[in-house]
C-alpha cells in the first residue's frame, strides 16, 4: 500500500522535552525551517535515514495539551488530523513523566500508530527517578524508547521502534475513563461512525471526547455529519451528566480522569528516591530569581551580551570591511564602464556592505540568545519583569526582544516569537523600533558631539531614555486602542537549567541567521541599489561646467591665501574639495534631492530643510547611512566617517543648522520607522496591515514629537 | 483558601480550579488537579509572579492566575506562610474573586 512518497514521522512532545535535539539527531544536517501555513508557527522539516529509507520528519510545535484554545496546539492536532502522518513520535520528559504523559493520552486519541520516547533518562536518573520503561511501555500499550537526546541516545533504537510500528499499524491501547464516561463517549462515538465517509476522516473516539470537552473546532468538524442533530443532544447530555456527578466542567473533569489513568500506570513503572539536598537549578535560582538581586543579575547579564558582542563582533565587522574595499579595488580596476563601476561601488557594495557589516554583530546576538534560550534562563528573565510588563500591556516574555532591541531590531522582532498570544505579540514588535538600535548610535553620536561638545554622552543617553519612555508609553496607548485585549495568562514552566549543546546553539545561530539573511537580504539589495538610483540620476546638468569653474575657484582662492603663508598649493587637496562640492551639486540635483524638496513643506515646521529630507531616505534603507548622506550634501570630504572633523565643523559652520536642528533631527530619526530591514522583519512576522501602520503611525508620531520639541526647544531660546 | 494567599515557602493541595474556559482548562491540563500537592518556592516583589512546584516540576505564574486555584495547606499553617486577602499591600485593588 506503500507508495513511493516518503513515510511520515510526526514529532510531538512538551516543551523543554528535548524535541529539538532528538530532531537534530535524528535528521542530521537534512532540513528546513519555514512556517505552517497561514501562521507563524514554526515548522521544521528533514529526513531521516534508517536502513536504507529516507522516512521525513515533521517537527511538531512543542506543546502540553491538545485544545483548540492555543495556536500552537491547534496546529500540532491540525497537522495530524489533516495530513495523516504514519505515526507519532511523542518525546517524554522522564524528569516529569505525569505531566508528559498527559500530552501522549491525547496524542494516542488521535487515532494513529504512537511511539514515545523516554528522553532524558540521565536527568531522571540524577533526580532519583527510576523508569522501568518496558513495565510502562506494557501498561500503556505503546512502544517506549529510552533516550538521551543531547548526546544522540538511544536514537537508533527509536528508528527501530518506529519503523516496526509503522510497518505493523498497530495502535496503542487507548486510556479509559472510568465506565460512567466511557459509555457517553461510546455513544457518541457510535453516532460519529455511523458515517463512514466521517470515520474514514476522523478517529470517531478522539472527536466524541473532544465533544464532550465543548471543542469548538470538534464541533465545526461534525456540523456536515448527517446525524449531526443526535451527536449535539448526545453530547449535551454527556456535559451534563458530568456536571452533575461530579460537580465540574467536564473539560476539566475528563483531564483529571486523564491524569488518575497516568496515575495508575506510573504507580507501577516508576520509583522515585527522595534525594537529600538542594538541586544545582535551585541553588542558582536563589540568586537569579531572588526578588532583589535577580534584577541586577539580569541586567548584567544582557549588559555582558552587548559587552561581548560588540567586543567580539569588531573583528569581523573590520574582515568584512577590508574585503569590501579589496573588493571596490577589484571593481575600479576592472575596466568596466564608469557608470557600472559606480552602481557596483556606491549602489551594492556601499549599500550593501554596509548593512552586511552588521550581520556579525547579528550573529553573535543569535548565539547568545540561543544559549540564553537552551539553558532556561529566558523564563527566569520573564518571572522577574512579567510584573512591570503586564501593566503597560506586554508579557514577561516581551522583555528579552525589547532588551534585543537596543542591538538590532532584527533578531529583536524575531524573537517575538515565543509570545504566544497574538495582541501581545505585535504589542511587542510595535514597541521595537522606538528601541534605538545600534545604527542609529552614530547618528546620535555625530550630532551630540557636533552641537552639544560638552554634554554629547549625555544627550545620547538621554535620546536612549526617551526611546524606551516613547516605546512604553507607546505601547500603554496602543494596548488600549488598536491592541486592546484581554492578556494573556501568565503560567510558565520553570525549567531546570540546562547545559546547552554547542550542536544545538550553532543550529539555532545557522536558521536564525539564515531567516534573516532570507528575509532581509534581498530587501537590502534591492533598496541599496534604489537609494543609488536616486542619488545618481538625473545626471545634474551642467555638472562639468559647475566642476571646471569650481576647479578654478578653489585654485585661485587658496593661492590667494597660501602665497602669503606658506608657498606652493597642494593639488590633492584643491581634489579633494572639488570632488566634494561636485557629488553635492549632483546629489542635490539628483532624483532624491527633487524628493528632499518636494517634501520640504512638510518638514519645514519641524525645522528641516530639504538636504535633511534627502540624508533621511538612505536612513530607511540603514541608519548609519543618514551621516553618509549628510557628509556628501554638505560637502565634507568623501571619505568622511562619523567622526571625521571635517564633517563636524562643515555641520557647525553651516548657516541652517543649530543645536535645535540637532536635536530635532536625532529625535526624528529616534522615532521614525525603522530600516528596511526591521521593516521586512515586521512584515514577515505581522503581516503587510501592520507593516503599513507601523510605517504610518511612527511617521506620524515622528513628525508631532518632533514639531513639539522644536517648538519647546525654541521657547526656551535653543 | 486561593494559592495567591499562599507565602513562599508554603505548601498546600490542590482542592480544585474555580475557573472553566482556557485558562481554567489550562491550569487542569499543566497538573492543578484536585488532590494534587506543591509547595509556594518564592515570589517577586509588589505581589508579583510567583513560584510554584507542583509534583515533579516547577511552574511560575501570576498571581491573577493563581487566585483561580483553590487550595487547602498541608502542614502546619505558620503565620508567615499566610497572607489574607484583606491584608494585602494598601497599594494594589482588591481581588475580583
Amino acid at each position: 500500500m506503500h507508495t513511493t512518497r516518503a513515510r511520515t514521522i510526526a514529532l510531538a512532545g512538551n516543551p523543554n522535552a528535548g524535541k529539538t535535539s532528538i530532531f537534530n539527531a535524528l535528521t542530521g544536517s537534512h532540513h528546513k525551517v519555514g512556517n505552517y501555513p497561514g501562521v507563524t508557527v514554526e515548522k521544521r522539516e528533514g529526513f531521516a535515514e534508517f536502513r536504507g529509507e529516507e522516512i521525513r520528519v515533521v517537527d511538531l510545535p512543542g506543546t502540553y495539551s491538545l485544545t483548540a484554545y492555543s495556536l500552537d496546539e491547534v496546529v500540532a492536532r491540525d497537522f495530524v488530523l489533516n495530513e495523516k502522518p504514519d505515526l507519532i513520535v511523542d518525546i517524554l520528559d522522564s524528569t516529569n513523566l505525569e505531566r508528559n504523559l498527559f500530552l501522549l493520552l491525547q496524542l494516542i486519541e488521535l487515532g494513529l500508530p504512537v511511539v514515545a520516547a523516554l528522553n532524558m533518562t540521565d536527568e531522571a536518573a540524577e533526580k532519583g527517578i527510576a523508569i522501568d520503561h518496558a513495565i510502562l511501555s506494557k501498561t500503556l500499550g505503546l512502544p517506549m524508547v529510552p533516550t538521551v537526546g543531547s548526546r544522540g541516545e538511544g536514537v537508533e533504537e527509536l528508528l527501530e521502534a518506529a519503523t516496526l510500528a509503522m510497518e505493523r499499524r498497530s495502535l496503542p491501547r487507548m486510556p479509559s475513563y472510568g465506565d460512567d464516561i466511557e459509555a457517553h463517549i461510546a455513544k457518541i462515538t457510535g453516532l460519529l461512525a455511523s458515517d463512514a465517509a466521517f470515520s474514514s476522516k476522523y478517529s470517531p473516539r478522539w472527536i466524541a471526547i473532544k465533544l464532550i470537552e465543548k471543542d469548538l473546532d470538534a464541533q465545526r468538524r461534525v456540523e456536515g455529519h448527517p446525524r449531526a442533530a443526535d451527536i449535539a443532544a448526545a453530547q449535551e447530555a454527556a456535559w451534563h451528566w458530568i456536571k452533575l456527578h461530579y460537580g465540574k466542567d467536564a473539560e476539566i473533569i475528563l483531564s483529571e480522569q486523564r491524569y488518575g489513568y497516568i496515575h495508575g500506570a506510573v504507580a507501577e513503572a516508576v520509583h522515585r528516591k527522595k534525594l537529600r539536598g538542594i538541586s544545582l537549578t535551585e541553588q542558582i535560582d536563589r540568586f537569579v530569581m531572588h526578588p532583589l538581586v535577580g534584577l541586577p543579575i539580569f541586567f548584567l547579564v544582557i549588559w555582558g551580551i552587548f559587552k561581548f558582542t560588540f567586543a567580539i563582533g569588531n573583528y569581523p565587522v573590520v574582515w568584512l570591511e577590508l574585503l569590501f574595499g579589496h573588493l571596490e579595488g577589484a571593481v575600479q580596476h576592472s575596466g568596466l564602464p564608469a557608470i557600472v563601476q559606480n552602481l557596483l561601488i556606491n549602489g551594492i557594495i556601499h549599500g550593501v556592505g554596509g548593512v552586511l557589516s552588521f550581520v556579525p554583530l547579528i550573529v553573535i546576538l543569535f548565539f547568545c540568545i540561543s544559549i540564553l534560550e537552551d539553558t532556561g534562563y529566558i523564563a527566569r528573565a520573564a518571572f522577574l519583569t512579567d510584573h512591570f510588563l503586564h501593566a503597560i500591556g506586554l508579557h514577561g516574555q516581551s522583555f528579552m526582544p525589547l532588551m534585543l532591541g537596543f542591538g538590532c531590531s532584527v533578531p529583536a522582532i524575531m524573537a517575538t516569537r515565543t509570545l504566544k498570544s497574538p495582541k501581545e505579540r505585535i504589542a511587542t514588535i510595535m514597541a521595537i523600533p522606538f528601541i534605538s538600535c545600534g545604527g542609529k548610535l552614530p547618528i546620535y553620536v555625530l550630532l551630540a558631539g557636533t552641537f552639544f561638545p560638552k554634554n554629547a554622552s549625555t544627550v545620547v543617553m538621554l535620546m536612549y531614555a526617551a526611546g524606551v519612555v516613547l516605546s512604553i508609553l507607546s505601547t500603554y496607548f496602543l494596548r488600549r486602542t488598536v491592541l486592546r485585549g484581554q492578556s494573556m495568562p501568565f503560567v510558565m514552566e520553570l525549567p531546570p537549567y540546562r547545559m546547552p549543546t554547542f550542536k544545538g546553539v550553532l543550529w539555532h545561530v545557522w536558521e536564525k541567521t539564515w531567516s534573516y539573511a532570507r528575509k532581509a537580504g534581498t530587501i537590502i539589495l534591492a533598496v541599496s541599489v534604489l537609494m543609488w538610483v536616486i542619488t545618481t540620476f538625473p545626471k545634474a546638468k551642467g555638472i562639468d561646467a559647475y566642476e571646471a569653474q569650481t576647479r578654478a575657484s578653489i585654485a585661485m582662492a587658496q593661492s590667494g591665501t597660501q602665497s602669503a603663508a606658506q608657498p606652493g598649493s597642494d593639488p590633492a587637496q584643491v581634489e579633494i574639495q572639488v570632488e566634494a562640492l561636485v557629488r553635492q551639486y549632483q546629489l542635490e540635483h539628483s532624483i532624491a534631492g527633487s524628493i528632499g524638496k518636494f517634501i520640504e513643506p512638510v518638514l519645514a515646521p519641524i525645522g528641516f530643510n530639504w538636504k535633511i529630507g534627502v540624508a533621511l531616505l538612505p536612513g530607511l534603507s540603514a541608519k548609519e547611512l543618514v551621516v553618509s548622506t549628510l557628509g556628501v550634501l554638505y560637502g565634507a570630504p568623501v571619505s568622511a566617517d562619523d567622526s571625521s572633523p571635517s564633517l563636524r565643523q562643515s555641520l557647525r559652520d553651516a548657516p541652517d543648522w543649530s543645536p535645535r536642528i540637532a536635536l530635532a533631527l536625532m529625535i526624528f530619526i529616534m522615532v521614525m520607522p525603522p530600516c528596511f530591514a526591521s521593516l521586512a522583519m515586521i512584515r514577515a512576522e505581522a503581516g503587510d496591515t501592520w507593516l503599513i501602520f507601523q510605517v504610518l503611525y511612527s511617521l506620524t508620531l515622528a513628525w508631532i514629537i518632533t514639531f513639539l520639541a522644536s517648538t519647546l526647544a525654541r521657547a526656551l531660546g535653543m | 483558601m486561593r494559592l495567591a494567599e499562599l507565602m513562599p515557602g508554603a505548601q498546600f493541595r490542590v482542592v480544585r480550579v474555580i475557573s472553566g474556559g482556557e485558562i481554567g482548562k489550562r491550569l487542569v491540563d499543566l497538573g492543578f488537579i484536585s488532590g494534587a500537592e506543591g509547595k509556594v518556592v518564592r515570589a517577586t516583589l509588589f505581589r508579583g509572579p510567583i513560584q510554584i512546584r507542583l509534583g515533579d516540576y516547577d511552574l511560575i505564574m501570576r498571581r491573577h492566575e493563581a487566585r483561580l486555584v483553590d487550595i487547602e495547606p498541608v502542614g502546619e499553617l505558620d503565620q508567615p506562610f499566610f497572607q489574607p486577602e484583606e491584608h494585602r499591600g494598601r497599594w494594589h485593588a482588591h481581588g475580583r474573586h
